[in-house]
């Protein structure tokens, strides 16, 4: 399944909520979705990540880039939803160390 | 259940996704082969055949990827062989430092770990002809995974 985005706008922050595998194919598609956010700036993002049960280097990858994006605008990206088996590969590339990750959405809305 | 299977696949990264099905199917016949470790397959394989595409279309060759599989009762092997013209292992440069601010300047060079601390066994051998990526997937995890 390619990777779709579905958006929405809670105070000052976007959700981008992601479905399906953030690989070499889906990368793309979040790394286009982020550019377009910060152009029109939204500075503040949150990626939903409840519908995504792959990640690799690609879209560890994507990730990386949206975070120097919106950080060299002054704002940040944060992550929820990330279940266990991703935080693991976070964790392996010490990812974990960079990124704000909340288990719940609610943290990052209003 | 013992067996083996060849893939034989497009340079196009939709496919990758298919060969992590298909592969990860295969692995689950094994019932030694726990979710995890069968999780671990899928993202070995998903980094190696993105390095191949990548290596191939950056040289625009459009020679089909092979794929080949072969399942044991105790590990799963898998090897990725592409016809690009090959890199030195030794010549990746690593990564800055997690804390620091030039990391974000990197969005690749993640795979190569990934493979090695994922699987029990990684070989690449590469050359001006190609780079075949040998993996073994143990039933019982060697690392700390």
């Amino acid at each position: 399944m390619n990777l779709e985005i579905h958006r929405s706008v809670e105070g000052k922050n976007v959700f981008l909520g992601l479905i399906g595998d953030l690989d070499m194919a889906g990368a793309p598609v979040l790394r286009q979705s982020i550019v377009k956010e910060v152009s029109q700036g939204n500075i503040f993002l949150v990626l939903d990540f409840a519908g995504v049960h792959f990640i690799d280097s690609s879209g560890l990858g994507s990730i990386i880039g949206g975070l120097r994006r919106v950080r060299s605008n002054q704002g940040n990206l944060f992550l929820v939803g990330v279940d266990d088996e991703l935080q693991k590969i976070f964790r392996l590339c010490e990812l974990d160390k960079i990124f704000k990750m909340d288990s719940n959405r609610e943290t990052f809305s209003g | 259940m013992t067996g083996e299977i060849e893939l034989s696949i497009p340079v196009r990264v939709d496919y990758v996704q298919l060969v992590r099905a298909v592969v990860g199917s295969l692995a689950s016949t094994n019932p030694e082969l726990s979710t995890a470790r069968i999780a671990d397959l899928r993202l070995v394989i998903s980094e190696a055949l993105t390095n191949a595409i990548r290596a191939q279309e950056k040289n625009s060759i459009s020679e089909r990827l092979i794929v080949l599989c072969k399942l044991t009762d105790s590990a799963i092997e898998v090897e990725v062989r592409d016809k690009a013209t090959g890199f030195e292992v030794d010549l990746i440069p690593d990564l800055p430092p997690t804390e620091s601010p030039e990391r974000l300047q990197h969005e690749r060079g993640l795979g190569l770990s990934i493979m090695r601390e994922m699987s029990d066994g990684l070989e690449i051998e590469s050359g001006p002809e190609g780079t075949v990526v040998h993996m073994t997937i143990n039933s019982q995890n060697s690392n700390n995974s």
